[in-house]
C-alpha cells in the first residue's frame, strides 16, 4: 500500500519535472534481505567505505571525551572541512602540509596541557610511576590507553616502538616527558586521525569486506556519539559481541540513550538543514542555533516524540532578544524560555530564524534559493546550476521604483527558465512573509504598495499558506522521509554520492517507517543490518 | 641584520573597550650568521601571490533606473575606476581602492596594470587560457595556472575542476632550495559563516609524482607561528638546553609517527593508500625539516614572541590577517620560506564584512547591492561598501610590501629588492558573457593586477595599461623576476613593460 503510493507519487514528481530535477532516490527498486546478521548481505547491498579523517567537530569531541579536553582546540588549526552537506565525506577530504602541521600543532598544545594538570594526567596513565623509568607503569598506559586513542588494541610491534621512548624519561629524570612524547604520537597516530576500515576477506565475495570488531565499534560511536567508543564499546568488541545484527541492535539501543547521542542529533540537523553556522549578528545567531537545537532536543531527545513534531510544534525556545526579533511575547530573560506562537502564523522547525536564513544573503530572502533548500535538504532532490547565459547571481532586476518582487520574479516563470523556476520559486512566495531572518513582515521593505500574499505552491504537491501549511504539505509526502534516511544514510556512511545499492538500503529503511516515525528509531535500525557489518571495496 | 616587527595590533580593543597594549617585538636581532639558509652568497630570490575577491573595479551611479547604465544611454564617463589609475607611468593617481599605497608609502614599489582580459568561451570554444560561462568560480583557474577553465560539470554537479598546478606551487618547486618550508599557503577567512569551503577556500594546487591536489591554507597564526619558529633556540645556555630537549622530544614523536604510518599504510588496499600517501608524504617532510633543524642548530633569526592566542574564527580577519602578514614577512627575511601567498577571503564569499569595515552584511551581498541601488551623492552609497572591502584588502598587500621595504637584506640592500609580489583580483568589470551587460562586475574584462618589489629588475611604481593581455602575463611577468623562466599553462608571455 505504502510502496504503491511512493512509487505513484515519485512517477508523478518525476513526470513534473522531466528536464530539471533528479530525485537522489529511486525507490522503484526493492528486494526484501535477511535480517538475521551473521551471514554476508545479498550481492552489492553494503556500503562502500574508504579511509575518512576524522573532522574538526569530531576530532574535539574525542579529545574531550578522552582527555578531557574542552577547548574544541582543532577548530582552524585543522583544514575546514567541505560541507555536503555533513563534515565527513571522505571523497572530498583534502590533504596537505597544513592537515599535518596543524595535528602536530595541536598535538603538542594537548599534550602540554593534558601533563600540566595532575587529575587530568593521572587518570589517562593510570597508574603512579614509581621512577622516571618505571617501564611496567609505561606499559600499562600505552596498552590501556593507547586501545582507547586509537580504537584498537596496540599492537605487540607497535608497544615495542613506543617503550623505547622510555629512553627520553631516563635522559630527562621525567617519567611524564616519555608520556608526553608517547601521547603526542598518540594524537598523530594515522588511526587516530583517520578511521580506517580495512576489514577482513569474506568467501567467495571479493567486492565485500567484514569488518573488524574494533571498526564495528568505531563506525558505532562516530555515527551515533560523533566520538571515540568508550571502555564499554570496546569491551563490547574485545568480547565479540558487536558481530550480528541483534548485538549491533542492543548495542545501538544503548548508545541512542547517552548524552553524547543528544549532542549527535544537533550537529547532525545543524549540518543537514544548515544552520550550524549563521553569519550575522553575534547576539541574535546564537539565539537562533539555541532556538532550533531546542526544538530537535525537545522533541527527539526529551520526550520522544516522533521526528514529524519538529514541523507541528507551536512552541518555540526564545531568548527575549529573540522573542522581540520575531514579534513574539517576552518571558523577562536572557536566558531562553519556551514561548507559544499562539495568534501567529508560525509553526515548528519552518517558522525559525534558523531555517528562514537559508537562501538569504542578508534580510531579503530569495524565493528561488528558498525554494532550492526545500527541495535540496528537505526531500533530497537536486537542482542543478543554472545554465550558462542566465544571471543567477542576482535577483530579477527592479523594472521601475513600483514594481513588485512577485511581478519581478514572473521573469523565471516564462520560457526556459520556467522548467525549473516552477519547483523552487512558488516554495520561496509562501514563505515570503517571513524576511531573511526571520520576522513577520506584511508589505516588501521600502514599498508599502507591495503587499506580501505569503501564497505558496510546492508543486506537484499542493498549495500553502506560510511556514506551517508547508510542513503540513511536507509531511503529506513520502519524499521527506525518504530523505530523512537518505541524509542519515549519507552521514553514517561518509558518502555523498550513493549508488544504487546505498537506494536499496535507503529505500528499505524509508518502507518500513510509518507516516510518523522516532529519530532514535530510524538511527538505530541504519546501523542494526548485515550491511552495516561490512564494507564494500572501491573499485 | 636590521630589524622586523611583529606586532600585535598596538591598539587591540578588549572586553569593556579596554585598550590592551601589546608591545612591538624585536625579533631579528644580531646574528654572525647570513639569514640565507643555504649559505650561497648573495640575497634569495622570493615571490608572494595575495588574492583578492569581491572586487568591483568600477563605481557607476546608477540610480533606480539601472543597472547598467550604458545599455540605458549613460556614460562609462559617469563611472568611478576603483582600481585603475586615470594617468599612465609613474605619475598615477591613486584610485580609491589604492589609497592604502599613500598610507604605508609604497606608491614608488608596485605597479598596476590594467585592462586585462581572461578571454572566455563555451565548451570547446573556450580559448587557451580561457573560462567558461557562469562567473563564479571561473576567473581564478585561468589566472592562477593559466589554463582553461571547463565548464560546469551539469551531469555531476560539480565545480570547474583543476586541471595543473597553479603558479605559486611551480615557482616553490622551482626556488625552494633548502629552505626548511618549500611555501607557505595562508589564509585570512578561516570560517566559511554560513557555507562550508569548496574549492573557493583554496587558491592553491599542486602537482606531485602525476597527482594534483588542493592545498589547505592556514588560518591560524599561532599555528603558522609555531611551523616557522619552532626549535629556534636561545643564546642562554639554559634557554638551549631546554629548546634541545624539546627537540629531540619533537624527533622522537615524529619517527614513532613514521613507523606507524609505514605499518598502516602496508595494510592498506590500494584506493585506500593512494588517498592517504600525501600524509605520509607530509609526515617524511616533517621530519626532514625537524633532522634540519637538529644538524643546522637553528637559523639565523633569533625566536620571535608568539604571536599570542589565534584570534576569533569569525570577526577578526583584520588581526588574522595582519599577524599572518607579519609571520609571512618573518618567514621571508630570515629565509626560512621563499614563497608564500595569502588568500585574504573565499570566493563568493558568505563571510561577515563587520570584522574588516564595520558593516554587518555579508561580503558576496554587498558587493552586489552597489551594483543594484546605488544612490547618487548618499554618503552613505553601497559603493562605498565595495570600496572599503578592496581597500581592506589592498591594505594587507601594501603593509607586507611596507615590512619587505623596511627589512635589510643580507646583500645591503632591502628584502623588497629581492622578492616579486603580485595581487592578483577575482575579476573587473565590463561585459558579462552571462546575460550580455556590457558593464557588469562579473566580468574578466578591465582587470587589474598589482605588481610589487624589485626582484629581478622589476622596475616598480607605475602604471601600465595592458589592453585585453591575459591577467597571468603579470604572474609571469614575477615568475620570470624571481628566476622562474618560460610561462604559465598556455600563457607564455611577461608584460616587459613590469621590467623598464
Amino acid at each position: 500500500m505504502v510502496s504503491t503510493f511512493v512509487r505513484a507519487f515519485s512517477i508523478a514528481v518525476l513526470c513534473l519535472l522531466v528536464g530539471c530535477m533528479v530525485d537522489d532516490e529511486n525507490p522503484a527498486r526493492r528486494r526484501r534481505r535477511s535480517e538475521d546478521g551473521a551471514p554476508p548481505p545479498p550481492a552489492g547491498e553494503a556500503t562502500t567505505s574508504g579511509v575518512r579523517r576524522i573532522s574538526q567537530r569530531e576530532y574535539d569531541n574525542v579529545v574531550r571525551d578522552l582527555l578531557g579536553d574542552t577547548t574544541r582546540p582543532s577548530q582552524t588549526r585543522l583544514p575546514s572541512e567541505t560541507r555536503s552537506p555533513f563534515d565527513n565525506a571522505y571523497a572530498s577530504q583534502d590533504i596537505s602540509a597544513a592537515l599535518v602541521e596543524g595535528a602536530e600543532f595541536l598535538a603538542t598544545s594537548i599534550s602540554a596541557r593534558v601533563l600540566a594538570d595532575a587529575k587530568q594526567r593521572d587518570k589517562i596513565v593510570g597508574c603512579a610511576p614509581k621512577g622516571p623509568e618505571d617501564a611496567e607503569c609505561f606499559r600499562h598506559f600505552l596498552v590501556t590507553f593507547g586501545r582507547k586513542i586509537l580504537r584498537h588494541p596496540v599492537s605487540d610491534e607497535e608497544l615495542s616502538d613506543f617503550m623505547g621512548v622510555l629512553a627520553i624519561a631516563g635522559e630527562e629524570k621525567d617519567f611524564y616527558a616519555a608520556v608526553d612524547v608517547a601521547l603526542r604520537a598518540f594524537l598523530q597516530h594515522p588511526r587516530f586521525l583517520y578511521r580506517l576500515e580495512i576489514g577482513e576477506p569474506v568467501e567467495n565475495r571479493p567486492e565485500l569486506r567484514r569488518l573488524t570488531d574494533w571498526e564495528v565499534a568505531t563506525r558505532l560511536s562516530f555515527f551515533l556519539w560523533g566520538s571515540t567508543p568508550d571502555d564499554r564499546l570496546l569491551d563490547r568488541a574485545a568480547e565479540g559481541r558487536l558481530r550480528t545484527v541483534e548485538h549491533i541492535r542492543e548495542a545501538a539501543g544503548e548508545m541512542v540513550k547517552d548524552p553524547r547521542a543528544s549532542e549527535l542529533v544537533t550537529s547532525f540537523h545543524a549540518m543537514w538543514l544548515g544552520y550550524e553556522k549563521l553569519g550575522f549578528d553575534p547576539v541574535l545567531a546564537p539565539a537562533m542555533k539555541a532556538e532550533t537545537d531546542a526544538l530537535f532536543t525537545r522533541i527527539i531527545v526529551d520526550e520522544k516524540r516522533p521526528w514529524q513534531d519538529v514541523l507541528r510544534l507551536r512552541e518555540t525556545f526564545v531568548t527575549d532578544a529573540l522573542a522581540t526579533h520575531y514579534g513574539l511575547p517576552t518571558h523577562g530573560s536572557d536566558a531562553g524560555a519556551w514561548t507559544t506562537y499562539e495568534g501567529t502564523e508560525r509553526r515548528g522547525l519552518l517558522s525559525q530564524g534558523a531555517f528562514l536564513t537559508l537562501g538569504s544573503r542578508g534580510d531579503e530572502p530569495s524565493p528561488t534559493l528558498r525554494g532550492k533548500a526545500v527541495r535540496q535538504r528537505l526531500l533530497c532532490q537536486t537542482i542543478p546550476p543554472p545554465p550558462p547565459g542566465t544571471k543567477a547571481d542576482e535577483p530579477p532586476p527592479l523594472a521601475g521604483r513600483a514594481s513588485c518582487k512577485k511581478e519581478r520574479y514572473a521573469q523565471h516563470a516564462a520560457g526556459s527558465c520556467a522548467g525549473c523556476h516552477r519547483q523552487m520559486d512558488p516554495i520561496g512566495f509562501g514563505l515570503e512573509n517571513f524576511d531573511g531572518r526571520g520576522r513577520f513582515r506584511a508589505t516588501e521593505p521600502g514599498s508599502a504598495e507591495c503587499s506580501i500574499d505569503g501564497n505558496g505552491e510546492v508543486a506537484g504537491v499542493g498549495t500553502f499558506h506560510g511556514p506551517g501549511e508547508l510542513g503540513d504539505l511536507l509531511l503529506g509526502t513520502k519524499g521527506l522521509t525518504t530523505c530523512i534516511a537518505t541524509q542519515v544514510y549519507r552521514f553514517m556512511s561518509g558518502r555523498v554520492d550513493i549508488d544504487d545499492a546505498d537506494r536499496r538500503i535507503v529505500t528499505e529503511l524509508a518502507n518500513a517507517r510509518p507516516a510518523d516515525f522516532r529519530f532514535d528509531e530510524l538511527l538505530v535500525d541504519v546501523a542494526a543490518q548485515s550491511a552495516f557489518l561490512f564494507r564494500r571495496v572501491e573499485p | 641584520m636590521g630589524s622586523i616587527r611583529l606586532s600585535r595590533r598596538s591598539m587591540l580593543r578588549g572586553i569593556g573597550g579596554i585598550a590592551i597594549g601589546l608591545p612591538a617585538l624585536e625579533i631579528m636581532g644580531t646574528s654572525e650568521k647570513s639569514a640565507r639558509a643555504d649559505g650561497v652568497p648573495g640575497a634569495p630570490q622570493r615571490y608572494v601571490y595575495f588574492f583578492a575577491a569581491h572586487v568591483t573595479m568600477i563605481a557607476c551611479l546608477y540610480g533606480y533606473d539601472g543597472p547598467y547604465p550604458l545599455e540605458k544611454g549613460g556614460s562609462i564617463d559617469g563611472c568611478l575606476k576603483l582600481i585603475a589609475p586615470q594617468r599612465v607611468g609613474r605619475d598615477y593617481d591613486l584610485a580609491p581602492s589604492l589609497t592604502p599605497f599613500a598610507d604605508f608609502g609604497v606608491k614608488d614599489d608596485i605597479s598596476i596594470v590594467s585592462g586585462l582580459k581572461i578571454p572566455w568561451g563555451s565548451g570547446s570554444s573556450i580559448p587557451p587560457g580561457g573560462r567558461a560561462l557562469y562567473y563564479h568560480g571561473s576567473s581564478v583557474i585561468p589566472q592562477t595556472t593559466g589554463l582553461r577553465c571547463n565548464e560546469w560539470d551539469y551531469a555531476t554537479n560539480q565545480e570547474p575542476v583543476y586541471t595543473g598546478p597553479t603558479h605559486d606551487q611551480i615557482v616553490a618547486d622551482a626556488i625552494a632550495g633548502t629552505t626548511p618550508l618549500r611555501i607557505l599557503n595562508y589564509g585570512a577567512q578561516s570560517d566559511g559563516y554560513t557555507t562550508g569551503a569548496y574549492n573557493n577556500a583554496r587558491i592553491s594546487w599542486r602537482k606531485e609524482n602525476g597527482r594534483l591536489s588542493r592545498v589547505d591554507n592556514v588560518t591560524s597564526p599561532e599555528l603558522a607561528f609555531q611551523t616557522l619558529f619552532s626549535g629556534f633556540g636561545g643564546t642562554d645556555p639554559k634557554e638551549a638546553a631546554l629548546a634541545a630537549a624539546m627537540l629531540k622530544r619533537r624527533k622522537s614523536v615524529l619517527d614513532l609517527v613514521d613507523r606507524s604510518s609505514s605499518r598502516v599504510l602496508k595494510e592498506l588496499g590500494k584506493t585506500d593508500a593512494d588517498r592517504v600517501s600525501r600524509h605520509f608524504d607530509e609526515i617524511r617532510t616533517l621530519e626532514k625539516r625537524v633532522a634540519a633543524l637538529a644538524a643546522s642548530g637553528g637559523p639565523a633569526c633569533k625566536r620571535p614572541v608568539a604571536p599570542g592566542n589565534d584570534p576569533a574564527s569569525r570577526g577578526q580577519e583584520d588581526l588574522r590577517a595582519e599577524l599572518l602578514g607579519d609571520l609571512m614577512a618573518l618567514g621571508l627575511a630570515c629565509d626560512l620560506t621563499r614563497v608564500a601567498t595569502m588568500q585574504l577571503v573565499w570566493q563568493n564569499s558568505s563571510m561577515n564584512a563587520k570584522g574588516v569595515i564595520g558593516v554587518d552584511d555579508d561580503l558576496h551581498a554587498l558587493s552586489h547591492k552597489f551594483v543594484w541601488n546605488d544612490v547618487p551623492g548618499d554618503v552613505n552609497s553601497p559603493s562605498k561598501n565595495t570600496i572599503e572591502i578592496m581597500k581592506w584588502q589592498v591594505k594587507h598587500f601594501a603593509r607586507l610590501v611596507k615590512k619587505l621595504k623596511d627589512t635589510p637584506d643580507v646583500d645591503g640592500r632591502t628584502v623588497l629588492d629581492n622578492t616579486a609580489l603580485v595581487m592578483g583580483f577575482e575579476g573587473g568589470y565590463g561585459f558579462d558573457p552571462d546575460n550580455g551587460a556590457s558593464h557588469s562586475p562579473h566580468s574578466t574584462e578591465n582587470m587589474c593586477m598589482l605588481v610589487g618589489g624589485r626582484a629581478g629588475g622589476l622596475k616598480s611604481g607605475q602604471h601600465i595599461v595592458a589592453t585585453d593581455v591575459h591577467p597571468a602575463s603579470a604572474i609571469v611577468s614575477a615568475m620570470n623576476a624571481v628566476g622562474c623562466k618560460g610561462g604559465l599553462g598556455d600563457i607564455s608571455a611577461n608584460i616587459p613593460a613590469l621590467f623598464g
